[in-house]
This record gives C-alpha cells, sequence and structure tokens, in this order.
C-alpha cells in the first residue's frame, strides 16, 4: 500500500503538470478560437460562432499555411539528407575519440541563445555579408535564409535521434546484407533506411513542428515573407479567437503528421531480423 | 529615413516610398503593423482629394481598399517589413534598405553608429502617437495614484523618461532638465510647426472619427486582415 502512495504521490505532480499546463492549454486555445471580439474594445466575447475557422479558409489565409507547411517540409528534408551521412560517419566510421568530439560539435550550437544564432544568419546572408563575399551572391532575406536558418537552428535535433539509430543499427545485418550479395546503395535502401525510420520520424517530429511554429526567425531573416507564427503574433493582442483559430491550424497539422507517417509504413513493412 | 549615399534627391514627400519607391526597388522598408495603413491613407488624403480621406484614422471600406491597393504596389519594392529598431538599424547599415518609415530615436541611433541616413518629415505630414500614462481608476489609493502622476509629468522625470525612450518630452519645462541639452531640439519637442503636421494614432472603429456619419469606417480589426492580404499579396 506505501508504496502505491508513493507511486500515486510520484506520478500526480508531472501528470498534473501536463494535464493542466499542457492539454489544458490546448483546450483553451481550441475552445477561444469559437469565440468573437467586441469591435470597440477587443475584449474576447465568448459566444460560439465558427466564423474564425471560415476565415481561415480564404486564400490569404491558406496561402499563409501552405507557405508555411512548405518551410516545414523543406527545412525537415534538409535537415535529413544532412543528418544521415553526418551521423553515418559519426556512428560508423569516426573513431571513439573523434565520434565523442563530434556529439560535442553537434551540441555546442544548441548551448547558444537562438536570436544569436538567427542573427549570426541576418548578418551572413545580408549584401556584402559572408555569403555574398565567399560565393559572389546572397540569397538575402526571404524564403531561402528563412529554410536556410531554420535548417541551421534544428539540424542538431535531427542528428541525435539518426545517430542513436545508427549505433542501434547491429554491425552484423550489414555483414549479412553483404553476404547475400546486396550492394551498397541496396543495403542502405533495404535494411538501413528501415531500420532507420523511427529515428528520422523523431527527428522529423522536431524539426518540422519547429519550423510550423516559427516567428522569430522568420522576422529576422524574411524580409517580407509572413507564415503562421507571424500572423498569429499580428493578432494575437486585438483578435484572439482568430489567432486561436489560426494557432490550432499548426496542431491540427500535428496531429495529422504521425498518423499520415505510420499509414504509410504499413504495406511495405521493413524486413525484420531476428 | 533615407540613405544619403544612395537616395538622390533628398526626399520630401512619401511619394519616395510609394509612387517613385520602384527607383529603390527591393530597398524600400516600412513599419510592419496595421497602423501603417494610416500612413498610406495621409499619402492619399493628399494626392487623391477625390477618395475624400479626411483623416488617416477614418477611413470608409472604399479609401480602405485604396491605401490597401497602394501598400500591395509598395510591397513589390519592400527589402523587409520591420518592427523592432535593431531590425531597421541594421539593414540601413548593410544598405539592405534605402529608404522607409522611421521614428526619430532610431535615426539618431543609426547616425551615431555612423550609418550615413537622414531624416524628414514628409510635405503631406506625418503619422504619430504620444504615450501616456494610466492609473487604475478603481485604486485603492487614490490619493497615491493622483501623486504617481504627479511625479511622472514632473519637469524632471518627464526628461529622464523621454530621454530613456527616445521621444519628445510632454512638459516644456522639461526641456530645462534633460541631460543632453539639444534633446528637445533633436525631438522637435518646441516646434509647434512640426507637431501640428503629426497625425496622432487613433485606433480606427466603426464609428467616423472624422464626423462623416452616411457611411460606416472599417474598425482595426478590418486594418489587421487588410494587412495581412497586403503582407501577402
Amino acid at each position: 500500500m506505501g508504496s502505491k502512495k508513493a507511486l500515486v504521490g510520484l506520478l500526480t505532480p508531472p501528470l498534473l503538470w501536463l494535464v493542466v499546463a499542457y492539454l489544458g492549454a490546448l483546450a483553451a486555445i481550441f475552445a477561444t478560437a469559437f469565440f468573437t471580439t467586441d469591435p470597440f474594445t477587443n475584449e474576447v466575447v465568448p459566444t460560439f460562432t465558427t466564423e474564425n475557422f471560415e476565415a481561415l479558409l480564404s486564400p490569404t489565409y491558406l496561402r499563409i499555411i501552405g507557405r508555411t507547411l512548405f518551410i516545414a517540409v523543406m527545412v525537415t528534408v534538409l535537415c535529413i539528407v544532412i543528418a544521415v551521412p553526418f551521423a553515418y560517419f559519426m556512428a560508423r566510421v569516426a573513431p571513439r575519440r573523434l565520434r565523442h568530439l563530434l556529439v560535442a560539435a553537434v551540441l555546442v550550437p544548441l548551448w547558444a541563445s537562438y536570436l544569436v544564432k538567427a542573427y549570426a544568419w541576418r548578418t551572413m546572408v545580408q549584401p556584402g555579408g559572408v555569403l555574398d563575399s565567399t560565393f559572389g551572391t546572397t540569397p538575402g532575406y526571404g524564403f531561402a535564409a528563412v529554410v536556410l536558418t531554420l535548417t541551421y537552428l534544428w539540424l542538431p535535433y535531427m542528428i541525435l535521434p539518426v545517430y542513436a539509430g545508427f549505433e542501434r543499427l547491429p554491425e552484423s545485418h550489414l555483414e549479412a546484407s553483404a553476404d547475400l550479395g546486396a550492394k551498397g546503395l541496396h543495403t542502405f535502401r533495404r535494411v538501413v533506411l528501415p531500420a532507420l525510420l523511427p529515428s528520422i520520424a523523431a527527428g522529423t517530429v522536431f524539426t518540422f513542428s519547429l519550423s510550423l511554429g516559427d516567428y522569430i526567425a522568420v522576422q529576422i531573416v524574411g524580409g517580407t515573407l509572413q507564415v503562421l507564427g507571424t500572423t498569429v503574433l499580428q493578432n494575437i493582442t486585438l483578435d484572439l479567437p482568430f489567432a486561436a483559430a489560426l494557432g490550432t491550424t499548426s496542431v491540427v497539422i500535428m496531429v495529422c503528421l504521425p498518423g499520415r507517417r505510420r499509414a504509410h509504413r504499413r504495406p511495405g513493412q521493413p524486413v525484420r531480423h531476428r | 529615413m533615407w540613405r544619403t549615399d544612395q537616395v538622390k534627391p533628398a526626399p520630401d514627400s512619401w511619394s519616395a516610398v510609394f509612387d517613385q519607391a520602384s527607383s529603390q526597388k527591393g530597398k524600400v522598408t516600412a513599419y510592419d503593423s496595421p497602423i501603417y495603413i494610416a500612413d498610406a491613407g495621409l499619402y492619399l488624403m493628399a494626392t487623391k482629394p477625390e477618395l475624400g480621406i479626411k483623416d488617416p484614422y477614418a477611413l470608409d471600406a472604399k479609401q480602405l481598399a485604396a491605401a490597401a491597393d497602394l501598400l500591395k504596389a509598395q510591397k513589390a519594392n519592400v527589402s523587409e517589413y520591420w518592427s523592432d529598431y535593431l531590425k531597421e538599424i541594421q539593414a540601413f547599415k548593410n544598405g539592405s534598405s534605402t529608404v522607409g518609415t522611421t521614428w526619430q530615436v532610431i535615426a539618431n541611433l543609426a547616425q551615431a553608429e555612423k550609418a550615413p541616413v537622414q531624416v524628414v518629415l514628409p510635405k503631406e505630414g506625418a503619422t504619430g502617437w504620444s504615450d501616456t500614462w494610466m492609473v487604475g481608476a478603481k485604486s485603492e489609493h487614490k490619493t497615491c495614484a493622483y501623486k504617481f502622476i504627479d511625479h511622472i509629468v514632473s519637469p524632471k522625470t518627464n526628461a529622464a523618461v523621454a530621454e530613456y525612450f527616445g521621444e519628445a518630452p510632454a512638459n516644456r519645462k522639461a526641456c530645462a532638465e534633460t541631460v543632453d541639452k539639444n534633446h528637445c531640439a533633436t525631438f522637435h519637442a518646441d516646434d509647434e510647426e512640426y507637431f501640428s503636421k503629426v497625425h496622432y494614432w487613433t485606433t480606427p472603429i466603426s464609428a467616423c472619427l472624422d464626423g462623416r456619419t452616411d457611411v460606416a469606417c472599417t474598425d482595426y480589426a478590418e486594418w489587421t486582415k487588410a494587412w495581412t492580404e497586403i503582407r501577402n499579396s
């Protein structure tokens, strides 16, 4: 009995935190999205309306949502493309000491402030900045700069799970594949990639959701670009219900994401080597 | 504000960022807020009298649409919209912005950082805002609240607030109390002619602020939606 009580005592605070602070806040956002505001005071008026969601379906907002999704996809794909070979090198090729050094190198940028890193990119892409003087051209402020900056910011969140995935991958699987005559690319496609998928999925949740919700880097390097996050910011003081409806879309997108992923995996179940 | 080495001749009109913005294509900057629509309204008030704009904060649906069209045309020439002053100073220093709206305090800071910039009050006038202090109407300590107001508007405190924040003090006597003796001159605090051309922020509401009763004006929520459309045009 005593241990049961202790368990309850141990789990209650974090559970309360999760339910009240996380889910409660989400529920509040969702509920607010159905309210409206007083036109004179801009205060929230709790009367039920779906007009905030209807407004989201106008071309302007659909384009914002589409643009934001596209950025998130681009950032995630770039992160995967960079992280997989890098993590492979870290986990499989690099000697032990170098491996630790590389892990540290991946982690170090996480210690620096987000703002410092975003502003650093602002000076790098500016006319006459490092990119301009090194490559003779710069994308300038805008879409490309946002994708570059976000890819840089979230890359560690992709590398770390993929690195862990490579470490868990038994050497014997690769050897077996080679023994059975599979070439490098074939082994990668049929053995490595399926085993890595959960790690890539884990990394994707980070890079995708962080890109979807970002509004600060966009303001710093985005030029005239507007995304979901900056639109929420623009509406939050005066039209909280509409801002809430906008915010709900990113939650809906994130909820749909792992669902689609699971559905995709079923037909081509990875071959399990046991 | 403009870069003296890139924008010639020196602009004296809002046309520099509207009708003639294409001469600085991709280098125009604008304040990132729905209230910036009022600046477009102010320009139309002077250049398109047929629209009948009397107050840049009282726009009916047709006038708002005209202002939005002007801003959408401007967007093709905009490098970025600014909301924090660090960003604007940096953009003018590195030349990614060469002309656009600003605050006096930003211009001062940019000049202090050796950016070759100048500011002008356009001949059509400008928009502006005055910061105000409020006390709670239901304060339990009303005497304290009044004492606070006395304190905050007193010349010495008013001078300190104005200098710290980078604005013109409201109390004329504050000008004698500033640490920088040129503060009031820099911010045109004594220049009534200057401020007669400044249209102070009044939040747009559906009842027209210019006294028209035959039409409904657009409120700030509509301005916000219009601004989002402009930003995504």
